[in-house]
């Protein structure tokens, strides 16, 4: 261990390094080598153009370190003319070089003025030296142009700096921005001041335009500018003049060609811009030419005689005829690929990138379609371009180069009829994007990649709309401002469209399709694993379907068992052979030939072939090919047992025999696709970028060319975004399985039965509470004594207590037993293409049915069932949750009801397999017709009213009933083969939210292209609300345990699909502890904060440690942005230090460490940039770990970088800060979001836990309390993590239901049963909360009982094996005290487990 | 042909001259912005070579005058200022030959598109490049080019690390930069083999493949002086 820790601490200083060395450069030397003087003596000479080299070194992790000097023009020699200043900011740089050559023009050919020019790049501002610069700009100019502000905080910068100085300056044009930004404008009278808040034609036409459509503001502009001649004619003449002045300016800013800027500034400089003005008295004024505008969509050709082709009919003459046979294309045979452009870089001639992809398909022999729009709806040019005159689709693969949603840029979007634009053309579509805020280099030395702010814009949008593959295919040139194609990213580009294409064309016969199955953790017994996926069935039904559809799939065996031992070699093997089925031998001079990168991973891992995936002499390739479809193993990560690796995995790269894996897909097996399958393998995780991947990033170095679709489960989008992004995958979602009540067995299910015999008899003086003594023993023997305050046994004696108790007694147990039987779990694996039965789909209905949607104006069923009886449901659960009798048993009597309810509605559909596969109307058929004339009822309200509830006012109930039947219909119409198909077949896969299909029903059907969510949409108002009720209870619950006193500081951990899931709750629970609140832009996205004053607030602000996940940093880095700007600015408010934790940690710290306090407040944690997860997981999973200090260790070093607003392009190590905020924590708190990925299902729970991190810290070395919001149920709840691990040991691990479940899909039921197992002992390792029972009553079930252990030894051994170590490892580790013989047997069948499978 | 110093200089600034309108349009691939901006400084800096060059050698130098264009081109200028020394000019200058040559100036373009290459007459093609040969001593020109291009197994990355068209900044790699100051080097001895003459991929890989793969080079039979 010593050696560990030194080793562990000299790497860790070396990473401190390495991680701070770009810091200090990156920060405030932007300026640096061009000092003011130099530039200006610089500027004076010919030529402008300043060297680039002397500032761009490397800048890892600083976004935009360019600055607006080089874009600064002085006139050369103003000849006594008057000059004009201007200062310009726009969104985009390719304004820069047209507004450049502008001025150089006015400068060199006017007689009457001189320009003095400077532009700012808007995310420059974001930088202090910049901004400071473009104060002191703006503070002298005289012309003031803005385009697309649409970034909240910077747009606040604008007006801070513009606002004051509006009225000096003699104009201000500001083209379609936030309207805050937008009331700037001023041109002479003309005005927008009033924009959005009272009557004025324009803001009016503007609001209304806005509202209409919804799908952009920008369309709104600019059918402003065509209707705005009509308007003007009713306006004051000098008014109107005014207006047409801004109007004609906005044309020319549309234009964009120096031509069209020259003439904005001349013709405003000579008519607002007093010394010109004077100068030209008595002379006549100069005529700007008319706008020069191309029309506003049209299809542009970079080598076309004329500039554009309005129509496609004149392109295809022109292209089929003339071009294509002169550039050897052949148009019969050719496949064609669409590209959507912005008309911005048509305009300003910045065309070079375009002009790369267009030359790169042409010489590859493909046809191009290049498009544009001149607003940001695509969609028109698209639906008028695309398809041939007989409506046939021209194209076959689309590639978006805009970066943007189709419809709607990015402003609003609407993401439903871009989806259906693009349904209807039903062709892949990929979304490329060009760096916008960075330059090549910055984006090329940058860990996290592409710009935040772009990702959100021109990732995270565009996934919404179907779009794939975002690929950086452009830069922008530093000195310049100009756009430059990066050329691998380009050749890249044009070989995935054309491979995509090529699956439309291919006959299905000739198409070689390769599924991957992983093998996690790495060991035989997990060959084939995924979340929820009966892996060997499903590949079984896909075969089946590509056969159907006329793949060539050989002989493969056409049942499960049979296309598993090919895998796996043959069923003895399974047990006696170590290996898989070898695909091929991969000699080491074929796989350098073929891998351009191998000589890369020599570093980590020395030369090929080495030890993994590998034969000593040769790379194995593990799998087995049927026809033209190969079933691969991917290989595993390689570094599991190894703890130098665990801990900075970052460093790491694929081994050998990962990466010959995809060479032999690509380049041997020559795969026209690979189809992933299931949640999840490593591909996506390998070391590279967040966002935005390189050639050096692994992930695009291993997906190379090859399409790739992964199935991926519904319930995990945000994941399967990781795999869009990093892997170019198209996701295909699939169901999890429904989930069932846990239901009660055993001792439970006697206590249950006890209960209601005692409901009868409770009157009953004798045997009343004889039967609350059973109830009593009954409860010790399950442990319920852990959960509910019982009286001791030996003492009690219910018959001498008052009948308040015993009800009290009674009624807190059966509250308890309750949770447990009704609590939801995912019931066995869930097979492709298989919906779910009827009993499963009612399960899921029910649960549909229990929560309130005041969005859809739907009222949860439990709620009117209460209302029939008086009662409002929320007093129901209140009585319940605190054990009244009456309440917790009316509940019960309503969740029967409501079941009852929603089964007669189901039955009405079910076929006599049990299975639905038409869903009947209740509301449209015969009876129904009859019903209301003879006044029977629906066979749903009868139900409720059978059970009890008489006076169900059915009238209530029918949106309810309406939209259950609706989501009936979706749960059983899954696609999942049908996706599958429709990527393979190169069609256009719809996209879904990914997500909980009982809070958000939309996730469904499955078979979709899943996507995370706009970003900048959550935390939604909703989430606010219900987060602000789960602080409530939290503190009070603290408050409770913590003697009257609020806790000062609590750890928090962020989850992606958490806060995905939930619209940002997790994330509002983090505001709302400190005391701030989201507050959303006029355009509804939450991009800023405000502190809730303490009188407002009540209580003191509760300091946070917010450690986030490396997914939701990939996601949300925008929101860590947001919470770190609320936590600072607590920190900052100057208030009592008793009423504000914040600040006081802060002021500790700032003391401590020798920083400002601003730089103190940092609670924003998470791990550095391209790098997931603690590793925790990993290790334990393994069990190669020493101590739980080499855990915490690893906890402390991977999560322990902070973000800071202040610098927001980098993720800092910043460990002693991280310590220093964790060592105050009082409470450790997540949350829960779904019953189907709950705390021993996987490893992420713990493997972020950071409660014995925090009791290590801790001067009075104190555990902290750990919590668990439950937010899976209308009736959320704060639990102990202790009282969470045992409801789900109780539900899972220890319910036959759900063992028996898992063990009916055989050979993967077993490992499920494992990782259950192994999960629950992470606690113990991590948390310490685990109690002595859970493992003895599963060492009870799974090894004491002689038939179950010699199922599962049966089943699959390898995970029996892994089971029997797991009871061993968790006695050795102190974390289960047992007898002798539970280990003493434990150790035989060790033994015996060791010589089966290894054949002895 | 004999030409003294003084007319050399003359004579690589008319040339170049001609191209510094380009500042103007920008959108040039045969032609970056920076590099002819350059290329009126770069001239007054290139004196040194020059004068190395004539230092080194004879105050006279030979230029080849027979120079056989298939339309018309005259390549006296590109003899002299690769005679001098002056490779900033030639190498512009070869750029834009292209332009001339492949048929693109005449339609109205000022880069070369790929399809372009297939009209650039072979006669042409020879021509330079035995100049470009002759006064590197067999380092630059576009022959020595596709030689790299196959070794390199026809990966472009590959390519340009091998011919020196990429730099790093730290741990980053990077093509030479095409604005602001040039990074290419313009010096025989200092470049790699097959630096130059220079052909951005400004506006796709596509234009110096089809270079590469033009006829031309499928034999020997440029190297023959006419």
């Amino acid at each position: 261990m010593v050696h560990f820790r030194t080793a562990a601490i000299a790497l860790l200083a070396m990473g401190a390094t390495t991680a701070w060395q770009p810091s200090s450069t990156s920060t405030g030397t932007s300026f640096a080598g061009l000092s003011k003087a130099s530039f200006r003596s610089k500027s004076a000479l010919p030529m402008v153009v300043t060297d680039p080299t002397t500032t761009s070194g490397p800048m890892a992790g600083a976004f935009t370190a360019n600055n607006a000097d080089k874009r600064r023009v002085i006139p050369e020699d103003p000849r006594g003319r008057p000059t004009m200043k201007v200062v310009y900011v726009v969104l985009e740089s390719q304004y820069q070089s047209s507004m450049t050559a502008a001025v150089k023009r006015i400068n060199a050919g006017s007689d009457n003025m001189a320009v003095e020019c400077v532009g700012y790049l808007l995310e420059e501002l974001r930088n202090n030296d910049a901004f400071e610069q473009f104060k002191k700009d703006v503070n002298e100019a005289d012309i003031f142009i803005g385009s697309l502000i649409f970034v909240q905080e910077l747009a606040e910068k604008v007006v801070e700096v513009v606002q004051p100085r509006r009225d000096q300056l003699d104009a201000v044009l500001i083209f379609p921005s936030m309207p805050e930004v937008m009331r700037l404008n001023k041109v002479g009278s003309f005005t927008m001041k009033n924009l959005g808040q009272s009557k004025s034609v324009i803001s009016d036409f503007m609001k209304k335009k806005k509202q209409e459509d919804g799908s952009s503001f920008e369309e709104g502009m600019l059918k402003l500018l065509r209707t705005l001649p009509k308007v003007l004619k009713f306006l004051p003449s000098d008014k109107a003049a005014d207006a047409r002045t801004f109007m004609m300016s906005f044309q020319y800013w549309l234009g964009g060609s120096p031509e069209n800027l020259e003439s904005l500034l001349t013709m405003v400089g000579q008519d607002y811009v007093a010394p010109i003005k004077a100068s030209m008295e008595g002379k006549e004024k100069v005529v700007a030419a008319e706008p020069v505008l191309l029309p506003d969509k049209a299809i542009w050709h970079p080598v076309a005689p004329s500039i554009v082709f309005e129509n496609n009919q004149k392109y295809f003459e022109w292209y089929n005829n003339e071009f294509c046979p002169d550039a050897g294309i052949d148009t019969k045979t050719a496949p064609t690929i669409g590209i959507i452009l912005q008309k911005s870089h048509i305009n300003t001639k910045d065309d070079t990138h375009y002009v790369s992809l267009i030359s790169e398909l042409e010489s590859r022999g493909s046809r191009v379609v290049a498009i544009y729009s001149g607003g940001l709806d695509f969609s028109g040019p698209v639906e008028e371009y695309f398809y041939d005159a007989s409506g046939k689709p021209i194209v076959d693969t689309v590639i978006n180069l805009t970066g943007f949603a189709l419809v709607g840029g990015p402003a609003s979007q609407d993401h439903k009829k871009a989806a259906a634009v693009l349904k209807r053309l039903n062709r892949p579509y990929m979304c490329a994007v060009p760096l916008v805020f960075q330059s090549f280099e910055e984006w090329q030395s940058s860990e996290l990649g592409l710009h935040p702010i772009q990702v959100a814009l021109q990732v995270s949008l565009p996934e919404i709309d179907g779009a794939i593959e975002p690929i950086i295919f452009a830069g922008r040139e530093g000195a310049t401002g100009r756009s430059v194609p990066l050329a691998d990213r380009v050749n890249l580009l044009a070989d995935r469209a054309l491979k995509w294409a090529n699956l439309r064309i291919k006959p299905a016969a000739e198409k070689k399709i390769a599924v991957t199955i992983f093998s996690f953790p790495p060991d035989k017994g997990n060959v084939g694993t995924a979340a929820y996926l009966d892996v060997f069935d499903s590949i079984k039904a896909v075969l089946a379907e590509l056969k159907k559809q006329g793949y060539d799939i050989g002989d493969a065996p056409d049942t499960k068992e049979q296309i598993m031992e090919a895998v796996l070699n043959d069923p003895e093997a399974r047990i006696s052979s170590p290996e898989l089925n070898v695909a091929y031998r991969m000699s080491t001079d074929e796989y350098y030939e073929l891998t351009p990168y191998a000589k890369d991973l020599e570093e980590n891992w020395g030369p090929a072939p080495g030890n993994l995936n590998s034969d000593g002499q040769n790379l194995v390739v593990y799998g087995k090919q049927f026809g033209n479809v190969f079933i691969g193993v991917q290989p595993s990560f390689g570094y599991e047992g190894d703890p130098m690796r665990l801990l900075f995995a970052k460093s790491a790269s694929p081994h050998h025999g990962f990466a010959a894996y995809y060479t032999y897909l690509e380049k041997i097996f020559k795969a026209d696709a690979v189809l992933h399958f299931g949640t999840h393998g490593s591909l996506e995780f390998m070391p590279g970028k967040q966002v935005g991947m390189s050639g050096t990033c692994y992930p695009d170095r291993l997906i190379s060319s090859l399409p790739s679709a992964y199935l991926y489960a519904a319930n995990n989008p945000s994941e399967a975004t990781i795999a869009k992004r990093r892997s170019y995958s198209a996701t295909v979602s699939y169901l999890t399985p429904p989930a069932e009540n846990a239901g009660l067995y055993k001792g439970l299910k006697e206590l249950k039965e006890l209960i209601s015999s005692y409901q009868g008899l409770r009157e009953n003086e004798g045997r009343g509470p004889a039967i609350v003594n059973s109830i009593l023993s009954t409860a010790y023997t399950c442990n319920l004594d852990k959960d509910v305050e019982l009286p001791n046994l030996e003492t009690y004696d219910s018959a001498k207590d008052t009948p308040e108790n015993r009800d009290k007694l009674v009624g807190a147990v059966y509250s308890q037993i309750m949770q447990i039987e009704s609590r939801l779990l995912p019931c066995g694996l869930h097979t492709v293409g298989v919906p779910p039965t009827a009993e499963e789909a009612i399960a899921t209905l029910v649960n549909i049915a229990q929560l309130d949607r005041p969005e859809d104006k739907i009222e949860s069923l439990p709620r009117a069932i209460a209302a029939s009886i008086g009662r409002d449901i929320n007093d129901i659960y209140r009585g319940n949750n605190n054990g009244v009798l009456d309440d917790v048993e009316l509940n019960a009597k309503i969740v029967d009801a409501s079941r009852a309810a929603v089964r007669a509605l189901v039955m009405q559909s079910t076929d006599s397999n049990g299975r639905v596969k038409e869903v009947k109307s209740v509301f449209d058929d015969l009876s129904g017709f009859f019903g209301k004339l003879t006044g029977a009822k629906k066979p749903y309200t009868q139900a409720i009213i059978n059970a009890g509830f008489p006076q169900i006012d059915e009238s209530r109930l029918e949106n309810l009933m309406g939209y259950l039947e609706f989501c009936l219909k979706q749960i059983v119409a899954n696609n999942e083969l049908g996706g599958i198909m429709e990527l393979l077949n190169g069609d256009f896969l719809m996209p879904a939210p990914g997500g909980d299909p009982i809070r958000n029903p939309d996730v469904l059907p499955t078979g979709r292209n899943m996507h995370a969510l706009d970003p900048s949409s959550i935390p939604t108002k909703a989430a606010v609300d219900v987060s602000e009720d789960v602080v409530r209870k939290l503190l009070e619950r603290l408050k409770q345990d913590n003697g009257g006193n609020y806790p000062e500081s609590i750890a928090f951990t962020l989850w992606g699909t958490d806060n995905i899931k939930t619209y940002g709750e997790s994330l509002a629970q983090v505001l709302a502890l400190v005391g701030v609140r989201p507050v959303a832009d006029s355009l509804g996205r939450v991009n800023k904060v405000e502190l809730i004053p303490l009188e407002e607030l009540g209580r003191p602000r509760i300091d946070v440690v917010v450690s986030c996940s490396g997914v939701f940093r990939d996601l949300f880095i925008n929101q860590m942005n947001l919470m770190d700007r609320g936590i600072k600015m607590a920190a900052e408010a100057d208030e009592p230090l008793e009423m504000n934790f914040v600040r006081k940690h802060a002021l500790d710290q700032a003391k401590e460490l020798g920083v400002s306090l601003r730089d103190a407040a940092c609670r924003v944690f998470s791990n550095s940039a391209g790098s997931y997860s603690a590793n925790v997981g990993l290790a334990i999973e393994n069990g190669g770990w020493e101590s739980e200090n080499q855990l915490q260790e690893q906890f402390l070093t991977r999560k322990g970088f902070a973000f800071n607003a202040d610098k927001p392009g980098m993720m800092e190590q910043q460990a002693e800060l991280f310590k220093t905020a964790l060592k105050t924590v009082d409470c450790t708190f997540q949350n829960l979001d779904s019953s189907e990925i709950s705390i021993t299902d996987v490893s992420h729970y713990y493997d972020s836990d950071p409660t014995k991190v925090v009791q290590g810290l801790r001067d009075d070395k104190k555990k902290p309390m750990a919590l668990m919001a439950d937010t899976t149920t209308a009736n959320a709840q704060v639990r102990t993590l202790a009282e969470t691990v045992r409801l789900d040991a109780r539900t899972k691990l220890l319910n036959p239901k759900f063992y028996e479940g898992m063990l009916s899909t055989g050979y993967e039921g077993v490992r499920e049963i494992q990782k259950r197992l192994r999960n629950t002992m992470g606690w113990s390792a991590t948390a310490g909360e685990v109690d002595n029972f859970v493992f003895e009553d599963a060492n009870a079930v799974f090894i004491e009982d002689r038939e179950m252990q010699q199922r599962l030894l049966d089943t699959n051994p390898n995970a029996f094996r892994d089971m029997v170590t797991t009871f061993l490892e968790a006695n050795g580790r102190g974390y289960w005290e047992t007898s002798e013989e539970n280990i003493e047997r434990l150790q035989e069948l060790y033994a015996e487990v060791e010589d089966r499978i290894e054949g002895v | 042909m004999k030409l003294s110093r003084a007319n050399l200089l003359t004579c690589a600034l008319l040339a170049s001259s001609s191209l510094v309108s380009a500042f103007t349009t920008p959108s040039l691939v045969a032609r970056p912005t920076g590099v002819v901006c350059r290329s009126m400084t770069a001239t007054a800096e290139a004196t040194p070579a020059a004068e190395e060059a004539s230092s080194s050698e004879d105050a006279d130098i030979q230029i080849p005058t027979n120079l056989p264009s298939a339309c018309g081109m005259d390549y006296v200028p590109l003899a002299t200022m690769l005679a001098t020394g002056d490779l900033v000019a030639a190498d512009q200058f070869t750029r834009d030959a292209l332009i001339e040559i492949s048929g693109a100036k005449a339609k109205g373009r000022n880069f070369v598109y790929f399809t372009d290459v297939k009209n650039i007459p072979s006669i042409d093609l020879a021509t330079m490049e035995r100049l470009w040969n002759k006064f590197s001593k067999g380092k630059f020109g576009y022959s020595v080019q596709k030689k790299k291009w196959n070794q390199s197994k026809g990966d472009f990355e590959v390519f340009c690390r091998k011919i020196g068209w990429t730099t790093t900044d730290g741990e980053v790699e990077r093509k030479k930069r095409w604005f602001g100051a040039s990074e290419f080097i313009y010096d025989v001895k200092k470049a790699p083999e097959g630096h130059l003459p220079l052909t951005s991929a400004l506006r796709g890989t596509s234009l110096i493949k089809s270079l590469l793969k033009h006829p031309v080079w499928d034999n020997e039979d440029w190297k023959k002086e006419p």
